[in-house]
């Protein structure tokens, strides 16, 4: 798996679940490329502030 | 003891509707938001007004801005889930580049995400709502909006897809180009004020050697 399908599936998972081959690859390739792993949790921070924006808890997007 | 009440909450949301600074903020930060899925300003304002009365309809004593916020954030959220269910939407288009990678599919030296975490003092919720508010602006085509629906709205994809009248496929590339572009966005600016302070610090410090060494 390249960097751009990685990032893509690191995408589509914030909206639906990925099969578990599709899931197994990207960890693993999440575990060798620090570049995917960032892009991973930059896109789950932008979610997390969104929810906790909207329900007003200042502490959570603190967390990661 | 009701009208006490009453009066205790109906003081509480005053409070907030009086600070003028605050409620003309708070307004234009709610059209801005509520643009990003209705380009059509009056509708928007329409619909910020609309949620605002809600606000007050449903009184409720707040301890603070920030609660006061995000209750009627909660209000503009459903009216513009509302608006949008009654309406639907025209079709959307979008192409699908990725000048981030290479041939190989690696990432491209410039575009190789940084991680977001300031140092020390993190980013505080209102600031990070200031940089995304910017970026969002910059998305192309409809990105933002469907980016809004997901995430801000939480609206599920099969009810995007109907409401946007695109594909699934089609809205994970869309949602795939926002996050990425926001991804983008946000890293650069972030960085730049990290590496502003990095940059203030370090010519504080050659100042400060040269004054040493001049003694």
């Amino acid at each position: 798996m390249n960097c751009q399908k990685a990032s893509e599936l690191a995408s589509r998972q914030q909206d639906q679940p990925l099969s578990l081959s599709k899931k197994i690859n990207l960890k693993l390739h999440l575990l060798m490329c620090e570049h995917c792993r960032n892009f991973s949790k930059n896109i789950e921070q932008l979610s997390d502030s969104m929810q906790s924006f909207l329900s007003g808890d200042d502490s959570k997007d603190q967390k990661k | 003891m009701q009208s006490n009440a009453l009066s205790h909450v109906e003081s509480s949301v005053m409070q907030h509707f009086n600070d003028v600074g605050f409620m003309s903020q708070l307004r234009e930060q709610m059209i801005r938001f509520t643009q990003t899925q209705l380009r059509d300003a009056e509708i928007a304002e329409d619909i910020v007004q609309e949620a605002l009365l809600g606000a007050v309809k449903n009184l409720k004593a707040f301890a603070g801005r920030a609660a006061f916020r995000s209750w009627v954030f909660a209000m503009l959220k459903n009216k513009m889930i509302d608006h949008i269910r009654k309406q639907g939407r025209a079709p959307a288009t979008q192409s699908i580049d990725a000048e981030e990678f290479n041939a190989k599919g690696s990432w491209q030296q410039e575009a190789k995400p940084m991680p977001w975490q300031c140092p020390e003092a993190g980013l505080k919720q209102e600031q990070f709502m200031v940089i995304l508010e910017l970026c969002l602006n910059k998305l192309p085509g409809n990105q933002a909006q469907v980016f809004m629906m997901r995430e801000f709205l939480g609206l599920a994809c099969a009810e995007i897809c109907t409401e946007v009248d695109i594909t699934e496929s089609n809205l994970h590339v869309l949602l795939y180009r926002a996050r990425m572009n926001l991804q983008k966005c946000m890293a650069n600016n972030w960085l730049h004020d990290d590496r502003q302070a990095t940059l203030q610090k370090s010519i504080k410090n050659n100042l400060m050697n040269t004054i040493k060494k001049g003694r």
